[in-house]
């Protein structure tokens, strides 16, 4: 059976090459796309202001969770749950889980009564108004039953099978995303919510990731600074391009060939920092 | 000095008083000429002559330091119509505060920037946070420009460089500041006593990252969107004529809580926590991964460190 789904998913990918290149607007076409229910996917942008510290202080206004594509809602009020050790000897900590876990899932609206068709091929309506675009996923080697159960509600389940709560959803992408589970278990990636100081408090990885299109979006930027009189680009600011060679230090200038110097014996390169270093004299009176 | 409400329809005598109160300061030395009549507005006389008096802060009493509270919550009112609450959480035992961001993560957004505007009540024109847009594979910031305003960010070949105040370790704005109105606090915070600062700007050329910032005139501020939860070295509202800078939302991480900046980042790249605390999260990120500082060939020290994933 699994064996007949992986060749039918490389049969799925080449119809999807030759087909027009997929939508990119995700939010727009599900919105107008079809007449489904899609308020669960809907944006940050209506979530209510509160007060992230959990120590009562006022809020600032600032947005509740990052507007990023249709990330999940994070449920601060939700009650703690035992957080899976994905390492051994891991830190402790909770993570929030998201407002729309419990029965929210928009495809259980249809297929807690239709059964799913398992079999991996470009979706056509009424499921066209949904974009997968995750990574290898969206080249066909994934589908939907990699990561939720054929039965039931369409809950989550590992590789192996074994069911999950939506709100355990970090152990989904922890199995393939290993680098990035370990950084966010102790804390290089991902966001601590609540203070720095007590119990940590940790987003879920659909907060910022939404899971079918986990790319995070571009968007406009803030405004900048007032350029205050004679503080604006200096006289000799230009375009990257139009700079003489020698003013950019690139990667390739460190990568070239250390030369020792046959007086003092220090290693210079014959381009990049080092070398200017060595010019002014910095290196030699030390 | 100029008062802002000088051009108003003042009662006789206001301007008198004034202008006794200005001989006094001059006369008095310049140390703090601004306190008795800057840009607070509406000071009562007897304000007035008890912030001149006022010491620098690390050498008042405990009970000069609430009298001096209570003017600063009462020229608030004063002056925006809020009720602010002005607190002196001191340093807790055994923190010194740190922070890293993660290039990599860092999308140039500029919502950090507006937090800590809001969280810290900074004149409309003033932003404590700098996010530089940096291109890829350079790390010359004679070629940074902070001023980028593109439709959709981040752009292809640029990484983005936020700045603010690294809180030196060993800082060389102390170091210029003639007369000691800004210093280490235990917990590793670079603070300024606003009431005590002249507003040299001898530490402004000092700082080597651009960090400090100088209130020309009395700071724009709505008064409906200012913060009341604040800290007397931290986001007060300030007089004109003194310098100010980031201070890692003293008023917020005393207690415990994030920086704004922190809070308000939707891609996760800030990293604050304690350096003293071998299991914090900052101390994580600096064991396990390719950090580096900027102009480090300074001996600045900064306690502000940046990343990359790869
Ligand atoms: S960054 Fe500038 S203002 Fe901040 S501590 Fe260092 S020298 Fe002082
Ligand atoms: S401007 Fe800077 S150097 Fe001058 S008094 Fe104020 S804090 Fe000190």
């Amino acid at each position: 059976m699994l064996l007949l789904i992986v060749l039918l998913a490389g049969c799925w990918s080449a119809a999807g090459a030759a087909g027009p290149p997929p939508a990119t607007s995700g939010t727009s076409t599900a919105a107008t796309g079809s007449d489904w229910d899609w308020s669960g996917f809907s944006g940050l942008d209506d979530a209510p202001v509160t007060d992230r510290s959990g120590r009562g202080g006022k809020s600032t206004g600032l947005p509740v969770a990052p507007k990023i594509g249709e990330t999940a809602v994070p449920d601060f009020d939700a009650p703690a749950r035992k957080t899976y050790a994905l390492f051994r000897g891991m830190p402790s900590f909770d993570v929030i889980p998201s407002q729309r876990d419990p029965g929210m899932h928009p495809c259980s609206n249809c297929h807690q009564w239709v059964l799913s068709d398992p079999r991996p091929r470009k979706l056509k309506q009424p499921h066209d108004n949904f974009e997968l675009q995750h990574g290898l996923h969206g080249k066909g080697k994934f589908w939907c039953f990699t990561c939720h159960e054929l039965s039931g509600k369409g809950g989550l389940k590992t590789l192996e099978g074994e069911k999950l709560e939506f709100a355990d959803a970090y152990v989904l992408c922890s199995q393939c995303h290993v680098d990035q589970a370990r950084d966010w278990v102790y804390g290089a990636h991902g966001k601590r919510v609540s203070g720095w100081q007590d119990k940590r408090q940790v987003l879920n990885c659909t907060a910022c990731h939404y899971q079918h299109r986990p790319a995070l979006k571009t968007r406009t930027p803030e405004p900048g600074p007032r350029v205050r009189m004679g503080l604006g680009r200096p006289p000799h600011w230009v375009e990257k391009d139009k700079r003489p060679e020698a003013d950019r230090v690139t990667r390739a200038a460190w990568k070239t060939e250390a030369v020792p110097d046959e007086k003092t014996g220090l290693e210079t390169r014959p381009e990049g920092r080092r070398d200017s270093l060595v010019e002014n004299g910095d290196d030699e009176k030390s | 000095m100029k008062n802002p409400d000088e051009k108003g329809a003042a009662p006789p005598g206001v301007n008198a008083r004034r202008r006794f109160l200005q001989g006094l300061a001059l006369a008095g030395g310049a140390g703090a000429a601004h306190a008795a009549f800057g840009a607070w507005g509406g000071s009562t006389l007897s304000d007035a002559f008890a912030d001149f008096f006022q010491q620098h802060y690390q050498r008042m009493t405990e009970a000069e330091i609430s009298e001096a509270i209570t003017r600063i919550e009462r020229k608030a009112k004063r002056r925006y119509g809020v009720d602010i609450q002005c607190d002196t959480t001191p340093a807790q035992q055994g923190v010194v505060f740190g922070y890293a961001i993660n290039v990599s993560k860092c999308r140039g957004y500029r919502d950090c920037v507006h937090a800590c505007v809001r969280e810290n009540n900074l004149s409309r024109d003033t932003q404590y946070i700098r996010v530089i847009e940096m291109d890829r594979d350079s790390t010359d910031l004679r070629h940074g420009d902070h001023y980028y305003d593109h439709e959709q960010v981040p752009l292809d070949g640029k990484y983005y460089l936020p700045m603010q105040c690294m809180h030196c370790d060993n800082p060389p704005c102390v170091k210029a500041c003639p007369v000691e109105a800004t210093w280490t606090e235990p917990d590793g915070i670079v603070v300024v006593d606003y009431d005590w600062c002249i507003g040299c700007r001898y530490c402004m050329t000092a700082c080597p990252y651009q960090a400090r910032h100088f209130n020309w005139g009395s700071p724009a501020l709505p008064p409906e969107e200012i913060n009341t939860a604040t800290h007397y070295l931290g986001n007060r509202p300030r007089p004109a004529g003194v310098v100010e800078k980031c201070h890692f939302c003293v008023q917020r991480t005393r207690k415990g809580r994030q920086p704004a900046c922190q809070e308000a980042c939707p891609t996760g790249a800030r990293i604050f926590g304690n350096l003293l605390d071998p299991d914090s999260e900052i101390r994580y990120v600096l064991a396990n991964k390719a950090i580096f500082r900027l102009k480090e060939d300074l001996g600045t020290e900064p306690k502000f460190w940046y990343f990359r994933d790869k």
